[in-house]
């Protein structure tokens, strides 16, 4: 088992390194979304504007997706809004859009991560 | 390895103030809860959890009681430095914890509605989101009292 101070270390290392990945939304802070708001009130609500913003057109539905990171405790992960006629539809993991009822919205944010693949690089 | 007098002071000392704070739900006793669970049922699987606050309220022609809940999901390693007049590095769990809510149709007190705000504001019936809309509303309304 590490002494005390390497785990000391090591924390500190972690703290300072996920400083480098920008502002992040907090658990405690997806409490305040509710469907139905607009693209403006969840970034006034979550005080942060999303790192990505893209539209989708799938099969005649245009979706607005906006890319946060979600603080996970040592690690964040990629946290997505959907928005439908500028009404908030869905927020989660990517995992949880999978399992969400509404198919057409799960193959719009597949759109979303592969345009966003293809940005990167 | 034999505890410092000082670090085990520290540690009857945390021990004391979280008797203090509300107890928290744990996931074995949400894991007990499902549509079918009586209202006495209920009670009893929450029974060792103190709620942080609950209340009736109306909403579209319905009256609702719902509760809320700290939810202990995990432990997150703390550290701190503890000098006396030597410093030594401790480390201390720390809990985590979410907002849990309970939501029961009244007068009948049948099981509506369970889970974190994030879970139940997006969930796909839109009666239980709306109804979430409303209540984190009124939750609102009474901490600013």
């Amino acid at each position: 088992m590490p002494s005390p101070n390497i785990r000391l270390l090591f924390i500190l290392v972690v703290s300072l390194l996920s400083g480098c990945l920008g502002p992040q939304l907090y658990h405690r802070q997806l409490s305040l979304l509710n469907k139905g708001m607009s693209p403006s009130i969840t970034i006034a609500k979550l005080g942060q504007e999303p790192r990505i913003v893209q539209l989708v057109d799938y099969q005649g539905r245009l979706f607005r997706f906006h890319r946060y990171l979600l603080n996970n405790g040592v690690l964040s992960d990629q946290y997505y809004l959907a928005f439908e006629h500028d009404r908030l539809v869905y927020w989660g993991f990517i995992y949880e859009f999978r399992r969400q009822p509404d198919q057409q919205l799960n193959e719009a944010l597949n759109l979303a991560l592969i345009r966003y693949d293809k940005i990167k690089k | 390895m034999k505890a410092h007098p000082s670090q085990a002071i520290l540690i009857a000392s945390l021990f004391i103030l979280a008797g203090c704070a509300p107890a928290a739900l744990q996931r074995d006793q949400i894991a007990a809860i499902s549509r079918n669970t009586k209202p006495t049922e209920l009670d009893a699987i929450l029974g060792k959890a103190t709620p942080l606050q609950q209340l009736e309220f109306r909403f579209d022609r319905g009256l609702y009681y719902a509760r809320t809940y700290n939810l202990h999901t995990a432990t997150r390693p703390d550290f701190t430095v503890l000098c006396t007049p030597s410093c030594m590095v401790m480390h201390i769990d720390t809990p985590v914890f979410t907002d849990y809510i309970v939501i029961q149709e009244l007068p009948s007190k049948k099981l509506l509605a369970w889970g974190t705000f994030d879970e139940l504001s997006k969930d796909p019936d839109t009666s239980i989101s709306t109804l979430l809309s409303m209540l984190k509303e009124h939750l609102a309304a009474l901490r600013r009292r």
